[in-house]
């Protein structure tokens, strides 16, 4: 791997892209249940407490991996976080294959998939982060223009009256937290790969969750106004959007939308391997060195086909838990760390 | 390095045993001023009757004698009107180089140092048009293929003091005289010292264009996409060079390799200079559609035919089947057999001789085009996607190599995988693209890593009153890495 | 490299492996009616295959209508894909239309399937029509023109084509609307138009807006902007039509509701401002019986009224509304002011 340095706004893109893919592409997660009116105060408080918890651990992305391995809590900070990040590329593998068969009327075979895709992530892994941080600015693009354009394609079908209004909503704003809190691998990702960055110790986490909760509003907003509650009951409600929206002659402009997020949701994939793979590279002995791109190829492909066998409806939970477990040991073993110093 | 004898004969001697009897080597042995000397030159290099005006007819009514070579030698170097070129020539190896590079050179019994001067008249080409960046506004001047014609028309542009010319030589055989042109003042020390180190590190059997070097330059030769540049303007050189870039121009070819060479750069032109911003903007945005379209458009065509024709409005769709019905390939081999054809023909044309070569397009067209739709053997829309393709691609000449075998891969991957082959097949390209550093630099700088010299100079551009009076240098751009120019 | 050979190598293999079904193949599925018979539902596919010649593309478009039968929808549409002789292909499918009674004792059923996320596109326009209009509806002569009539007014939805319901605008989990609107197509002497507005709940037509009803019906869902008055030798047209809202609280909850716009090409033997008049009475009398009629007889809130209600004070209103007793007979009160055009 080279020694490649990004900037924090590169790598706070990607992380942006990742969390965005998620929010869009999810076909095996069940639909919450709730109006805007709900959902958002609760996203919103999600990410609050995302927050505070990144605010709390901020100084674990301070110190290096290299650093980190030398005491034994951060070696296992690190095969844990490994393994995270590992199931969670593995979730976003069998995601992306379970979003093709919607968005497409025949579905390749998922092992085909897997290896098409595992051969390209691990493709960008072996450039550098300094490659996959500079298609961040690329992929960015495509999507404000493709989420532009769903939103643009369906102004005239917005009602106001379609959004709903409930009487007494706090309960419910709890009662959504509760079902729905998610804490993405990718700020765990984000955490491990500040160390390639200029300035690891000022990192704006503010700034990404203030533009992932901006996006999550824009979106629950407009998918309401035109939807209604039919938004409610899908599973992917952005792209219920994007199949209805059309502009001029062009009606059915899903299957871009769909390519772009497809793009987003692979380069998170990205990301979360190349901090896997910094991950191991610190963990492991050195004779093992020359073979984490390997290894780690084969941990996600692996992940993703347990997630393929036993797809499991509250995996996202385990790895909400994953994550918060993985950044409470990145900072005892930065503390570790820094008591060997 | 040998160095030249004192004694004339036996200079003379190692000479003939070097050109081992070449008819073009020539030798006029003569006394001047009392002393035996010898000048030589290849006939045709160098002109006899220049050798004459410079040297022997200004010296036939020296009355003075000398009493050896040195003597001799000093009197003409330092008193006499003889155009001898500054060093003097000590080994051997050195005087050979002279006579080939065309210099006649002087030799006397006595001295063992050796002169040249300047004595070609060798047929060469005159700086004629540039064939391959073609402008409507600015100068029409290319380079020609003679190294040292092409440094006057360098000087001649960038007459401030730092323009910097320097000379070595490459090529074991051939010993190829390059350059090395930059500006002092704003070129990357560093920069300067990693490009100097690769080029003293190439030892290639022979250089007959610059070309030949540009793989030394760059860090992954296999790349699709050349972080070296090319051109045969000077105007474009001058102008990269006053961007801080450093040109290397080898001698026998009009094309100089421009370093570190940018994505961008594709897309720019010195029309975009003369031209009102508004215009020139509109002009590059167009000419980023025209490459998205030429690598893309044939494979998305054939993706969205093949797996998700929901895209197509309604007519199109069904005439798009009807076109399917009636040809007897697939709609993916059809595209990949019409890609190539036009391949074909567009390399027939390039190698034909022009007496014969404008017969190409007539058959192209008629026999490619029109008969094969009207006989069924294949579609109108693949031919227009095809075509459209290819004119965009056009649009771009120096991209035109990447495009080609980018197409090919985007044709194949939405043939074969639909809309998941030609995500992959762009993700991995934009990887592949946004992962090059030419010398440090980002390759896709301005765009990614965004800078504000995207809407300066890059995507769109600024009119001169904004531009002008701010230095801007490749070290200005986003990205540009400290202390690692070595790497690229 | 060698392993990036060996791997297009392989990739090269796949040509041969999976073939798409190319688009010659392919019969694309433009209207899909359901019916039903017995206990069985009935579905006929109109789908169009691309002629054989090129010449012929736009001249000639083979049309293919396939029939099928089954006790569920899935298995109905099986069923007539089975008889279709090439691959249906959905994706263009835009038009699904229910025979009436089927839609009064199926619908939900129906769009629960129809609303799943791989089987149709959302935006699918939905309608009612009668078992005696089939025929006329099917005939392979005028289909063509029906399937464009209808493609056109779904595009221009909201844009005076009248209105057109989408799947997406079904309340399927009944939170909101406890009851179905469809629109109903008839064939006229200019192709196929609408003729009613039906209204669904427990299983039975609840109400049918025909005539001027409708159309007002259309003004007051925003799915119409202008409205033609012809009495007589006096006509006119109302345009830029829109709706403003204004609840008020006290002493009885009460929506205001305003329509304003321009009336052109007036032609009136009498004073325009009189006619401007005699237009907004019958304008606000029109609206005012079929909100009765909606909203006070037949407790539907089609319009959203309730919204502006809840907007105001949720709390209060939401009981009301769940009970179905804020709107009376002076809930909603209509005011029309129309201004010529100049």
């Amino acid at each position: 791997m080279k020694d490649d340095a990004i900037s924090r706004g590169q790598l706070l893109v990607c992380i942006y892209l990742t969390m965005t893919a998620e929010m869009l592409i999810r076909p095996y997660r069940e639909p919450i249940q709730f109006p805007a009116q709900v959902l958002i105060p609760a996203a919103g408080m999600n990410l609050l407490v995302i927050g505070l918890a990144l605010r709390l651990g901020r100084r674990a992305g301070t110190i290096g991996c290299a650093q980190r391995a030398q005491s034994g809590v951060g070696r296992l900070a690190m095969l844990f976080c490994t393994a995270v990040l590992a199931l969670s590329g593995g979730a976003a593998l069998q995601d992306a294959d379970g979003f093709l068969g919607f968005t497409g009327g025949r579905q390749f075979s998922f092992f085909l998939f897997l290896a098409l895709a595992l051969l390209l992530v691990f493709y960008a892994v072996r450039l550098g982060a300094e490659g996959f941080a500079r298609v961040g600015g690329v992929v960015l693009t495509l999507m404000l223009l493709s989420l532009g354009l769903v939103i643009l394609s369906n102004l005239r079908d917005l009602r106001l009256q379609n959004l709903q209004i409930l009487p007494q909503s706090h309960e419910k704003v709890v009662q959504a937290l509760g079902i729905g809190f998610y804490a993405s691998p990718a700020l765990l990702a984000g955490v491990v790969l500040t160390e390639k960055t200029d300035r690891p110790a000022q990192m704006r986490w503010g700034k990404l969750l203030g533009g992932i909760f901006a996006t999550y509003f824009v979106l629950t907003v407009v998918g309401e106004m035109t939807l209604g509650s039919f938004a409610s009951v899908q599973r992917q409600p952005v792209y219920t959007l994007a199949r209805i929206g059309g502009i001029s002659v062009f009606r059915r402009l899903d299957s871009l939308h769909s390519s772009v997020w497809l793009m987003a949701l692979l380069l998170g994939v990205v990301v979360q391997a190349a901090a896997a793979e910094l991950l191991l590279r610190g963990a492991l002995p050195a004779k093992w060195k020359k073979y984490t791109v390997l290894l780690t190829a084969l941990l996600f492909g692996g992940a993703a086909l347990f997630v393929h066998q036993e797809t499991e409806a509250a995996l996202w939970r385990w790895l909400t838990v994953g994550t918060a477990v993985g950044m409470l040991l990145l900072c005892a073993g930065r503390k570790g760390g820094e008591k060997r110093q | 390095m040998a160095p030249l004898d004192k004694r004339l004969g036996r200079n003379l001697a190692w000479l003939r045993e070097q050109f081992d009897g070449s008819a073009d080597f020539f030798i006029k042995e003569v006394c001047l001023c009392g002393v035996d000397c010898a000048v030589m030159l290849c006939d045709d290099l160098a002109g006899v009757d220049l050798a004459w005006e410079l040297l022997l007819r200004p010296l036939q009514y020296e009355q003075r004698q000398f009493s050896g070579g040195g003597e001799l030698a000093g009197y003409l170097v330092s008193a006499s009107g003889v155009p001898f070129s500054a060093a003097p020539i000590e080994s051997r190896e050195d005087l050979f180089y002279n006579l080939c590079a065309g210099n006649g050179v002087f030799l006397a019994d006595g001295d063992d140092k050796a002169y040249s001067f300047a004595a070609q008249n060798f047929a060469q080409r005159s700086p004629g048009e540039p064939d391959s960046e073609v402008n409507i506004y600015g100068s029409k001047e290319a380079f020609c293929d003679v190294l040292r014609r092409n440094m006057g028309l360098i000087r001649r542009r960038v007459r401030s003091e730092g323009l910097v010319i320097r000379t070595m030589r490459v090529g074991r055989y051939t010993d190829t005289e390059i350059t090395v042109v930059y500006h002092r003042e704003l070129v990357d020390p560093r920069l300067l010292e990693g490009v100097m180190a690769r080029l003293e590190k190439i030892r290639l059997q022979m250089v007959f264009d610059s070309g030949y070097l540009a793989p030394f330059l760059e860090k992954n030769p296999y790349s699709l996409f050349s972080c070296a540049g090319l051109t045969e303007r000077p105007d474009t050189l001058c102008a990269k060079v006053c961007e801080g870039k450093i040109a290397i121009l080898a001698d026998g070819t009009p094309y100089a390799v421009l370093v570190p060479f940018f994505f961008t750069e594709n897309f720019q032109s010195m029309d975009d200079y003369c031209s009102r911003p508004y215009y020139a903007s509109f002009i590059r945005a167009l000419k980023y559609a025209a490459f998205l379209i030429a690598v893309l458009f044939p494979g998305i065509f054939v993706s969205v035919a093949n797996f998700t024709p929901e895209l197509l409005p309604g007519q199109l769709l069904y005439k798009v089947a009807a076109s399917e019905a009636a040809t007897p390939l697939p709609l993916f081999m059809e595209a990949i057999f019409v890609n190539l054809i036009l391949e074909i023909v567009k390399e027939a044309g390039l190698r034909l001789p022009k007496a014969i070569g404008h017969s190409v397009s007539l058959v192209a067209a008629l026999i490619v085009g029109d008969a094969a739709i009207q006989f069924g053997m294949l579609g109108s829309p693949v031919v227009i996607v095809a075509s459209l393709s290819a004119i965009c691609g056009f649009a771009v000449p120096s991209l035109y190599q990447p495009i080609t075998i980018l197409r090919m891969l985007f044709i194949l991957a939405g043939g074969l995988l639909g809309p998941l082959g030609i995500v992959l097949t762009l993700l991995a390209a934009i990887f592949n693209i946004c992962s090059i550093n030419s010398f440090g630099l980002p390759y896709t700088a301005p765009l990614t890593p965004y800078g504000c010299g995207a809407l300066r100079d890059g995507i769109l551009r600024a009119s001169w009153k904004k531009m002008q009076g701010a230095r801007f240098t490749v070290d200005d751009l986003p990205g540009a890495k400290r202390g690692k120019r070595h790497e690229g | 490299m060698k392993r990036f050979l060996a791997l297009f190598a392989a990739l090269l293999l796949l040509t041969g492996c999976q073939r798409p079904v190319s688009l010659s193949e392919r019969a694309v599925v433009k209207m899909i009616c359901i019916s039903r018979q017995r206990q069985n539902y009935h579905v006929k596919l109109i789908a169009y295959t691309a002629p054989q010649s090129e010449e012929n593309a736009d001249a000639e478009r083979e049309i293919l209508l396939a029939e099928g039968e089954g006790d569920a929808v899935q298995t109905a549409l099986l069923d007539a894909e089975h008889r279709l002789g090439a691959e249906a292909f959905y994706a263009q499918n835009e038009l699904l239309l229910v025979e009436q009674e089927a839609a009064a004792d199926r619908l939900g059923e129906i769009l629960g399937y129809f609303s799943q996320e791989r089987v149709s596109r959302p935006n699918t326009a939905v309608y009612a029509y009668q078992a005696n209009e089939e025929e006329c509806l099917l005939d392979p002569d005028t289909v063509q023109q029906t399937v464009k009539l209808l493609e056109e007014q779904k595009n221009s939805s909201g844009q005076d084509g009248g209105l057109v319901q989408m799947i997406y605008r079904f309340d399927l989990t009944g939170e909101v609307e406890d009851f179905f609107l469809l629109p109903r197509l008839v064939m006229g002497e200019g192709g196929v138009q609408t003729d009613a507005l039906l209204f669904f709940r427990d299983r039975a037509l609840q109400l049918a807006l025909t005539g001027e009803e409708m159309e007002a019906a259309q003004l007051l869902l925003g799915e119409l902007s202008r409205y033609r008055y012809l009495d007589g030798a006096n006509s006119c047209t109302a345009e830029d039509l829109r709706l403003e809202y204004t609840v008020e609280d006290a002493p009885q909850p009460r929506l205001q509701l305003a329509l304003r716009g321009e009336v052109r090409d007036l032609r009136s033997e009498a004073d325009p401002r009189a006619l401007c008049r005699e237009i907004e009475n019958h304008l606000a009398e029109l609206l005012g019986q079929v909100i009765l009629r909606c909203c006070v007889e037949n407790r539907t809130d089609p319009f959203r009224f309730g919204w502006w209600f809840l907007a105001v004070d949720a709390d209060r209103f939401a009981p009301l509304l769940a009970e179905g007793a804020l709107f009376q007979e002076n809930t909603v009160q209509v005011t029309v002011r129309l201004t010529p055009a100049s």
